[in-house]
């Protein structure tokens, strides 16, 4: 699921009372794991709410609206954010740069893609692509190991990601899986190496 | 000046005052995908 499908969504309890928008999707830098929402008020010319949905109190999250059981689960916009922060520091990832561990600028994220469970995870990119990539700078998808590497500005993913770009959702979950499993096994090798030499 | 002059200075304030307002809102109410303990400024959309 794309990120920009969830914003601006109502939020609405189980009684059928329409509480919030959705603004910000929040999520623990490294762990990639959705921590919550940051909340609009309803209304043109309501700003941003104080309080915020942490994953925890959704409901369900449907194609047209998030559900909650009661107003009551919203809390203070910094406890979400607190939870799950390690410096309390954050940061719109719209926009940043993605550079590999190689050194080689990939592109900028225009989306984020997370998958949605019993919790919810960022899973990969979708990056306006540079000329390293060989797409004619279109928008592909990058998938993303376990643990992601936030550093300043510029966000970091292993070279081999490259070698799973797709151009398409449908075939990436796939992709994110055979990713994953190739560090596994590089870092099993890398571990062993060691042992070998010794 | 004429005044009819005067009204549209006052038409043309409204109006530019009225879009500055339109702005500042569409700008508040922007979402985005906050990454904690990124360092990247933007915090957390307040």
């Amino acid at each position: 699921m794309r990120a920009r499908e969830i914003m601006k969504r109502p939020v609405v309890t189980l009684a059928g009372e329409d509480i919030a928008e959705i603004k910000d999707i929040v999520y623990a830098g490294e762990a990639g794991e959705v921590a919550g929402f940051t909340l609009n008020g309803r209304g043109l010319f309501a700003g941003p709410l104080k309080t915020a949905l942490p994953w925890s109190a959704v409901h369900g999250l449907g194609r047209d609206a998030v559900m909650v059981t009661g107003e009551d689960v919203l809390e203070e916009r910094t406890v979400v954010v607190e939870r799950s922060a390690r410096s309390g520091a954050g940061g719109d990832v719209l926009g940043s740069r993605v550079l590999t561990d190689s050194g080689t600028y990939l592109g900028e994220i225009v989306e984020v893609i997370l998958s949605v469970g019993e919790r919810a995870e960022v899973v990969g990119y979708e990056i306006d692509s540079s000329e390293a990539l060989g797409k004619d700078g279109r928008k592909v998808l990058i998938p993303l190991p376990d643990a992601l590497s936030v550093s300043g500005e510029a966000l970091m993913v292993p070279a081999a990601a490259v070698e799973f770009v797709t151009d398409d959702l449908s075939g990436f979950g796939a992709a994110i899986d055979a990713f994953r499993a190739r560090l596994r096994e590089n870092e099993g090798s890398a571990s062993q190496a060691p042992g070998q030499t010794a | 000046m004429e005044w009819w002059g005067y009204l549209i200075l006052v038409l043309l304030v409204v109006v530019i005052a009225v879009g500055a307002v339109f702005a500042v809102q569409a700008r508040r109410r922007s979402g985005g995908v906050i990454s904690l303990d990124s360092e990247k400024k933007g915090g957390t959309g307040s």
